[in-house]
């Protein structure tokens, strides 16, 4: 089996009075594609905003492998998070609205170059070259995600499909060992979400790197995902792979309702 | 590679024809000492509104409190030039004015720049006050009556060229990794530190340098106009910078340099109608202002270098047809 790359050990979250995450454990492996299902208000978000480092959790422990070594999460800001390998999207989709995809991507870029302030200021070779390295790498990502035609659009003017893959590639873009995908197939038509299903293979294959999506799509996260989670009231209820999960009854009575044979 | 070259030399022909202009006039007496006034405080108020650009526009920290960055470089012109009234002098008082605002601005800056939009206004707003109080009530400053008799060593030139390298720093700064991260953090502060990019750092960064651009303005103005008291620095002051960002249009270097060249002529025209004078100027900005409400460009910029690369592109696809 590979080794682990992220472990999630007994994570809790409170907001107030709520138990919004309780004692939540999770291991994720490399190069894996792993999806979090969920009823509404189940915590999905909530613990992606943990494992990103956007939120503190109240209790519990996040640890990441880089070089090596586990790196914890819990308790570091996002940037940090970042850094270490960890890059994510958004359920509602934010991307840096008026810069254009390029910009978009060179920003994601950013801690993978190196400029001096003074060189940026008198416009030293050294400032045109990282520039120019900058938007080769951009470019790299541009031509094979297919963005080749909006790429010097700004980003709020694309279509809500085009908006979702280029906040993907900008994710990639960080070079990350795990990227989390929040709702990617929101408010797509069957045609688009057939396109990201295909994306979001080769992103895992071509990249070496591990997924986990929170999806709403079941046959998206059938078709998919090599494991799930479910996640219920904060608590993870089941998991194991697709057809595991399908045929787990308490996962039926809690999410799939009456739609299990047709999800399995 | 010749575009690069191309793109500088049209800019420094630019720039040195506005240069040639003024002197013309300036040997023609067509530039007499009012006009010459006016045309050196359009040249101070385009460094202070491209610096508050910066900050305002490119990293959307929304800043009340300009004219305190630019007392401090005031103040320390006025009263080191005094002393030291030579070239040499002058220059050294605006570095010390630059120093010392760089770490009041990273005092300000570190515990403000959490906060947003109106709270950040007001906290810097407050910063600003506080420096103008503590002008009001030391001794080396001379309190409310302020400095005066401070050595004419700032000329149009020296104002010109501060201008012109302000405009080439801020420019250039914009347009890099940095000022990429910069524009990343005000589209989406979150979703910026979630790749990575250290929000707060970049945030300080454009704080800091438009705040001691601010002071080299300041210590200019001092030096131009002689005299400085306290009241020069009041929050009027902070708004009147704001003004100009706002007419140009919040994130764009040219529009700011267009507006404050444009209320700076409109101001001089207005002074013949004494006391209507406020109250035209009013009823132009919210004419302006109702007429394009982003500003007088938008986030638009005049770009050469882009302008070149369109021609070229042209000239390409006309002579593959």
């Amino acid at each position: 089996m590979a080794e682990k790359l992220l472990t999630v050990r007994n994570v809790t979250r409170q907001f107030g009075g709520l138990t919004a995450v309780n004692d939540v454990s999770m291991t994720i492996y490399d190069n894996e594609l792993v999806a979090l299902i969920g009823p509404n208000g189940a915590g999905k978000t909530t613990l992606f905003n943990m494992l990103s480092g956007l939120l503190p959790a109240t209790s519990g422990t996040i640890a990441i492998r880089h070089d090596g070594r586990f790196y914890k999460v819990s308790g570091k800001g996002a940037t940090s998070v970042a850094q270490h390998g960890i890059s994510r999207t958004f359920q509602n989709i934010r991307l840096f609205g008026d810069m254009t995809v390029r910009e978009n991507i060179m920003a994601a870029l950013n801690n993978q170059f190196k400029e001096s302030f003074w060189g940026t200021i008198i416009r030293t070779p050294h400032y045109y070259r990282t520039e120019r390295e900058m938007n080769d790498a951009a470019q790299k990502l541009i031509d094979r995600y297919h963005l080749t035609a909006v790429a010097d659009s700004p980003a709020n003017k694309l279509p809500y499909g085009m908006q979702r893959r280029v906040e993907i590639v900008r994710a990639l873009a960080t070079k990350p060992k795990i990227i989390f995908l929040d709702e990617p197939a929101a408010g797509m038509n069957p045609e688009e979400t057939a396109e990201l299903t295909t994306m979001i293979r080769q992103l895992r294959d071509e990249n070496n790197l591990a997924v986990l999506l929170i999806e709403h799509d079941m046959s998206l996260v059938m078709s998919l995902a090599e494991r799930i989670y479910v996640l219920d009231q904060g608590e993870v209820l089941a998991s194991g792979t697709p057809k595991e999960v399908s045929q787990n009854s308490a996962v039926v009575k809690a999410y799939l309702g009456g739609d299990a044979n047709a999800a399995g | 590679m010749k575009t690069r070259w191309q793109t500088i030399a049209i800019w420094f022909v630019c720039m040195a024809a506005g240069y040639g202009i003024i002197y013309a006039g300036e040997m023609t007496g067509v530039v007499d000492t009012f006009i010459e006034n006016m045309l050196v405080m359009m040249g101070i108020n385009i460094i202070l509104a491209v610096s508050l650009n910066l900050i305002v526009g490119f990293s959307g920290q929304f800043s009340l409190g300009h004219a305190g960055f630019m007392a401090i470089g005031a103040y320390a012109t006025g009263i080191m030039t005094q002393t030291e009234s030579t070239f040499a002098g002058l220059i050294f008082s605006m570095i010390t004015g630059i120093v010392i605002t760089i770490v009041i601005a990273l005092i300000v800056g570190v515990p403000t720049l959490r906060l947003k939009g109106d709270y950040l206004a007001i906290a810097t707003m407050g910063a600003a006050e506080i420096i103008r109080l503590t002008a009001n009530n030391l001794k080396i400053t001379n309190g409310p009556a302020g400095l005066y008799n401070i050595p004419q060593l700032a000329t149009w030139p020296l104002v010109y060229i501060m201008m012109c390298l302000t405009i080439i720093i801020v420019a250039n700064f914009v347009h890099s990794k940095t000022g990429r991260a910069i524009r990343a953090v005000r589209n989406d502060e979150l979703a910026a530190t979630a790749m990575g990019i250290n929000a707060t750092k970049y945030k300080l960064m454009a704080f800091v340098m438009g705040a001691s651009l601010a002071a080299v303005g300041g210590s200019l103005y001092a030096s131009y106009l002689q005299s400085i008291a306290p009241s020069n620095f009041n929050i009027m002051e902070s708004v009147s910078i704001l003004i100009i960002v706002v007419l140009g249009g919040i994130g764009s270097i040219t529009g700011s340099v267009i507006a404050a060249v444009v209320l700076g002529a409109i101001d001089t025209i207005l002074q013949n109608f004494g006391s209507l004078r406020m109250v035209i100027y009013a009823v132009m900005l919210i004419v302006i202002m109702i007429a394009k409400p982003s500003g007088l460009m938008g986030r638009r910029e005049f770009s050469i270098g882009k302008w070149l690369a369109k021609r070229t592109a042209k000239k390409q696809a006309a002579a593959e047809s």
